[in-house]
């Protein structure tokens, strides 16, 4: 057990050191930071007083080395643009994400299960069609697009929501259903496959056999067994999730980290960009691990922690 | 719980009452992209309260076909076209979905060919025993629970308890095969129906599942339908037998009789083809040709093409079922001769 977690942290903490490290690199490729911040014609000798400030006066390989030394110990650097602490600023946008984020995927799993339930089960029929017609226009629309379609639906034509911020529930509604939609689908779909083959196989007919309810064999024999290999699909969606919610937290003026990021990287605010991309990189890690942890759960023939139930 | 209701539609003759299931010209086919198949015509079997009927026949003959269309388990492409299934005075064919479920595992239990598979691979073999009980029974969980103890125990599954709470990849085929056989008699049904319950298991663990079975068929009395393709075990536990070719019953008898002297060319066919310690033979004798999938069923008698007798009255009508004397039938036109 502790074995098995010491391994999988090693492993994370390489995996973080690899993203944070090309992240690192692809930021100084990008440009001058200072070219976006300040305005045009600031005297040069000004830009160099500052460059010296945030330390990007350094060769890239000091800069590096400062930099990696600074996150162990906690100090993500400071963010160019308003000078506050970048961590700081990131932490304090990561409830409205988290928000939206939550909601998004709690609604995603329940309409993606049941859908996708659903569809094989009426396989073959009208119900099977249009849910999975539905599920493949959702997931193949890109998010942005299917947010203008929305905003045009429901606030500018029908008037019942908000088209932008995030200061009543209603707010939530529009871009939660956007990131929402494209999520299900893609869940409808792995759960119609898995569903379908759990229900081919011969311990359905014993559950019919011995004469358990439709809803019985469903939901106690059918879903538990289905739900092994959608675990793996979903947690993988996690990442995604996040990545989503960049573009969709821009478009509907979402408050979150993910807006932040966006504004960050066009000002080339180093920092912001860097704890943001670290941030994702451990969520993803961390669902990663989680969905190890719930394998072994789901699936008793499978021992995670090397420990023979 | 047993109601017989004598104002069917079908009212049940004094022959049904005599039996505790009668299956009667039962057809079934399987709808697939090559078009509608027949899989089983006109099957007839019938079953007396605590007797084993012995359900004889090569893989696709329809044997397993029968017993599922008989518990209304056919797969989604595969439908009941003609026949009905008579069960304590009830045509089983025309209960709705809901009085099946109530009849499935409780009255009526079935075992399946392996049991590995048969089993729910993520619930404990405690859970999947107990849930009859509770389905059936009404028991509350901690009686459900004890009387699973006691099924485990019967179906000779040794240290119960710690057992219970083991996944079905914990056992072996054997032990899941005798947890089956404990969930499927855990209501005490009529009838078990067992499909080829010993073909996925070693030898020395099929004796001692046929053993199991017999005994708890004695013990619950219950009756028992063996579907197998093994003469070896129809003559270890069968009380009567009915051999089915393609689709179709050809020949039925009590067990000794059939043993004694088949009248079906084909019966007499898969006997010679049977090992025996008593003659010694350089090479087993077979039975020509392979057993045809129903595309190629031929009209007349479906074992003409294989059968060393036949002459051309055989690929006209299909042959009628004689009555040869005693409970013996055959459908043949020149049946083996021997006693009536």
């Amino acid at each position: 057990m502790t074995r098995y977690i010491l391994i999988k942290i090693l492993r994370s903490t390489f995996t973080l050191w690899i993203v944070v490290s090309a992240v690192f690199l692809i930021l100084r490729a990008s440009g001058d930071p200072l070219y976006s911040i300040f305005s045009l014609g600031t005297p040069e000798s000004t830009l160099d007083v500052f460059r010296a400030k945030w330390g990007i006066d350094k060769s890239i390989f000091e800069q590096y080395v400062i930099y990696l030394s600074d996150i162990t110990k906690g100090d993500f650097g400071t963010s160019f643009f308003d000078g506050q602490p970048a961590w700081d600023l990131v932490v304090e946008r990561l409830p409205k994400t988290l928000l939206l984020g939550g909601t998004t995927f709690v609604i995603s799993v329940v309409a993606g299960v049941t859908l996708g339930a659903i569809a094989a089960l009426k396989r073959g029929t009208f119900w099977d069609r249009g849910i999975m017609t539905a599920a493949v226009a959702s997931f193949s629309m890109p998010s942005y697009f299917l947010a203008l379609l929305l905003i045009l639906l429901f606030s500018l034509k029908l008037r019942w929501l908000p088209t932008s911020g995030a200061s009543t529930w209603q707010h939530l509604i529009l871009p939660a259903t956007t990131l929402g939609l494209t999520l299900s689908g893609s869940i409808a779909r792995f759960v119609r496959s898995a569903m379908l083959e759990v229900l081919r196989q011969s311990y359905m007919r014993t559950a019919r056999a011995k004469g358990a309810p439709k809803w019985r064999q469903i939901v106690w024999h059918a879903l538990p067994n289905a739900a092994i290999p959608t675990v793996t699909v979903i947690g993988f969606q996690l990442g995604w999730l996040i990545g989503g919610s960049v573009v969709i937290e821009t478009v509907f003026a979402w408050p979150g980290a993910g807006r932040l990021f966006i504004t960050a990287i066009g000002l080339r605010d180093f920092a912001v960009v860097q704890m943001f991309i670290l941030m994702v990189a451990s969520t993803v890690i961390i669902a990663n691990l989680l969905v190890d942890i719930l394998y072994g759960l789901l699936d008793p023939r499978i021992s995670v922690i090397g420990v023979k139930k | 719980m047993t109601e017989f209701n004598h104002h069917n539609s079908v009212a049940p003759s004094a022959a049904t009452e005599k039996y505790l299931l009668e299956v009667r010209d039962l057809s079934v086919v399987f709808d697939t992209a090559e078009g509608t198949l027949g899989v089983v015509d006109n099957v007839s079997l019938k079953v007396q309260a605590g007797r084993t009927l012995g359900l004889v026949g090569e893989s696709g003959s329809g044997k397993s076909v029968t017993c599922l269309a008989a518990l209304g388990l056919l797969p989604q492409r595969g439908r009941v076209t003609s026949g009905d299934v008579m069960f304590e005075g009830r045509d089983l064919l025309k209960l709705s979905e809901a009085e099946m479920s109530d009849l499935r595992g409780c009255k009526i239990a079935m075992v399946f060919q392996d049991p590995m598979v048969s089993l729910n691979p993520v619930r404990t073999i405690g859970w999947q025993i107990s849930e009859s009980l509770r389905l059936h029974q009404n028991l509350s969980k901690g009686a459900a629970r004890r009387r699973a103890l006691e099924l485990l125990d019967l179906v000779g599954i040794p240290e119960a308890n710690a057992r219970f709470g083991e996944y079905p990849h914990q056992f072996s085929g054997g032990m899941c095969q005798r947890a089956m056989i404990a969930m499927a008699i855990a209501c005490e049904p009529s009838l078990l129906i067992a499909d080829e319950p010993t073909t996925a298991l070693d030898v020395t663990i099929q004796a001692q599942i046929l053993e199991l079975l017999s005994q708890l068929k004695t013990e619950l009395n219950m009756a028992l339908i063996l579907i197998t393709h093994d003469l070896g075990v129809i003559a270890q536990v069968a009380d009567d037998v009915a051999v089915i070719y393609a689709g179709r019953i050809v020949e039925e008898a009590p067990v000794l009789d059939l043993f004694d002297a088949p009248l079906h060319h084909y019966t007499q066919g898969l006997m010679n083809s049977l090992p025996r310690v008593d003659r010694k033979v350089d090479r087993l004798s077979t039975i020509g040709g392979a057993a045809p999938p129903p595309q190629d069923f031929v009209p007349g008698c479906r074992f003409a093409p294989r059968c060393s007798h036949c002459d051309v009255s055989c690929a006209g009508e299909r042959p009628e079922f004689q009555n040869v004397g005693g409970a013996r039938r055959v459908a043949c036109r020149h049946p083996m001769t021997s006693g009536g």
